[in-house]
């Protein structure tokens, strides 16, 4: 395997100087490299530098995919530990990244971490979280929400 | 549709990735979140998403309703709660609490039939009015005020359906007369349809509906055993004059033993029958199951999917159903144990689900038996001496995939 070290520039302007195998992990860096391999530094534009260095972080851990059932294992803790650090809206960030990186494995991390976290969220917090705007009418939404009533049992009863 | 560059700070893609993983539960309450949001959970495009990354998940709320007795309790097993399809309660709870009328109460209510994740319910208010309602009881407004036997799934939704009633002008007869109300049109119509030979047509109230077609159990009048053929019927793609007529599997074996208990049931969009067969004598006991690949008649209608032996234990299993949506689990009833056994085929492992125990099934979801021994007790003298039991029905809920033929 090559070593050829390539380096990553974010929006922000931080670089990033990485071995050219965890850098193929992000498939638009992969597909660049394909189209002409003299490149050795690649601008990133739609990301910052601290979120690029969480996608690097975890690239550089998923670089040796190793089929044994103990390496995933660990992978896995890894990936449940890393999560941790990130609150809602960070997670969101890396989520665009992940997405404009295309760094599948690291999308469906991601998306699922998200989904877990958001899962039992009313749709006033989702709105909140993901800035979209309410563009219901009153009545509207209460159409809405009689048609799925059964999704909303819990969350509207208050515990006693 | 113009594109608003609106402050959603996560795309679409990105989006529906997230919403890939929610519970049906969590999807449908995010409908209400904003248009934008609805249309794209609307979407085909998302509903195939949603079906691709949860295509191999079998841990869907589904119930084993009662058809047989109007007395019982309409649900007997019901499985709910598991992460993913995670309805807070059993469907049969839907069903019970939901009263058609506005303005007289309901004094009982039963299941005639469900497919595809319809229901037909037969009420009677009080004053003993009947009442006959179609729906998918959670998560629909309610009940639609009409009745269905068949319907038609395209992408997990129903979106249509017919409701057939079957007459018979005598018990022995090659001709069937069927009333058909289609949602379509909102019209009934009689369609008279003949079969080759005459058969006995005493066990039409086991009809099994699926895909659009209706499989009616028959008789050849010649033989000494009950329901030896199955009649498929299409109501969707004309389904022609003739009605073609399918010989259950190892039926010559059948006849000459009578040692099988035998169940028709649906799963993953087939017909499945499967037996237990238990031979004293010989020390045979197995359980077979076969799935219907082909309503034509002809030799191979049915294809062997498991044949599976069961040693010492099975000689009083009770056929039940098949796992609505995974073909290596079935469900027994064991006499002898009063208990509910779940055997997976493929990794042989069974485990035994008592009622007045709390259940969880491997999927996690919560298990919840009703009157379920009383139910069995009644129906195993049936097995032994009619050696059909039942067509017991299914019921789950929606959002399934079906590989729909047609």
């Amino acid at each position: 395997m090559s070593s050829n070290k390539i380096v990553l520039t974010s929006s922000d302007g931080e670089s990033f100087e990485v071995e050219e195998v965890v850098a193929r992990k992000l498939q638009i860096v992969g597909h660049m490299l394909e189209d002409d391999c003299v490149i050795n530094e690649i601008p990133l534009q739609n990301v910052t530098g601290d979120i690029l260095s969480m996608v690097i972080e975890y690239c550089k851990t998923h670089v040796d995919e190793e089929e044994s059932e103990e390496a995933q294992t660990k992978l896995k803790t890894w990936d449940e530990e890393f999560m941790k650090k990130f609150d809602i809206k960070t997670l969101l960030q890396i989520i665009l990244a992940a997405n404009y990186l295309n760094v599948k494995g690291l999308l469906d991390l991601v998306s699922q971490t998200i989904a877990d976290t958001i899962k039992d969220y009313t749709p006033e917090q989702i709105r909140e979280v993901f800035g979209v705007e309410n563009d219901y009418t009153e009545e509207e939404e209460a159409e809405v929400r009689k048609e799925n009533a059964w999704a909303f049992d819990e969350a509207d009863t208050p515990k006693p | 549709m113009e594109k608003k560059p609106k402050a959603n700070l996560v795309p679409e893609e990105a989006l529906m990735k997230i919403w890939g993983r929610f519970s049906l539960r969590s999807i449908a309450r995010f409908r209400s979140v904003c248009k934008e949001w609805k249309s794209m959970i609307d979407s085909d495009v998302f509903r195939d998403l949603y079906e691709s990354l949860n295509s191999s998940s079998s841990s869907v709320s589904w119930s084993i309703m009662s058809t047989r007795n109007k007395t019982m309790s309409l649900e007997i097993v019901g499985h709910h709660g598991c992460e993913r399809w995670g309805l807070t309660e059993s469907l049969g709870s839907f069903i019970t609490r939901h009263n058609p009328s506005e303005t007289t109460t309901v004094r009982k209510t039963c299941v005639l039939s469900c497919t595809d994740g319809l229901v037909l319910l037969y009420t009677e208010t009080i004053e003993g009015a009947p009442m006959y309602h179609v729906g998918t009881p959670c998560c629909d407004n309610g009940f639609r005020s009409l009745f269905l036997h068949i319907s038609l799934i395209e992408k997990g939704i129903a979106v249509g359906y017919k409701v057939v009633w079957t007459l018979v002008s005598g018990l022995v007869s090659n001709e069937l007369t069927f009333m058909i109300y289609s949602s379509e049109t909102g019209l009934w119509i009689t369609k008279e349809v003949r079969c080759l030979r005459s058969l006995i047509w005493t066990r039409l109230a086991h009809s099994v509906p699926l895909n659009g077609f209706l499989h009616c159990l028959a008789t050849i009048d010649n033989s000494s055993v009950d329901a030896n053929y199955v009649v498929g019927y299409d109501f969707y793609n004309g389904g022609g004059d003739v009605y073609p007529i399918i010989p259950f599997p190892d039926i010559q074996k059948f006849q000459a033993t009578r040692l099988f208990k035998r169940t028709m049931t649906t799963s993953a969009g087939f017909v499945v029958y499967f037996n237990v067969y238990s031979d004293d004598n010989e020390g045979e006991r197995a359980i077979r199951v076969y799935r219907l690949v082909s309503t034509n008649e002809h030799p191979n209608s049915w294809q062997l999917l498991w044949k599976v032996n069961t040693k010492g234990g099975g000689v009083d299993y009770l056929p039940v159903v098949m796992h609505p949506l995974n073909s290596d689990i079935i469900y027994c009833w064991s006499c002898n144990k009063n208990a509910l056994v779940l055997f997976d085929l493929r990794a042989r492992k069974h485990s035994f689900h008592k009622e007045e125990k709390k259940n969880k099934s491997m999927d996690g979801c919560i298990m919840t038996f009703t009157g379920c021994k009383e139910y069995m007790d009644l129906i195993y003298p049936k097995f032994v001496n009619d050696m059909y039991g039942a067509a017991h029905n299914l019921f789950f809920s929606q959002y399934v995939h079906f590989s729909h033929a047609g």
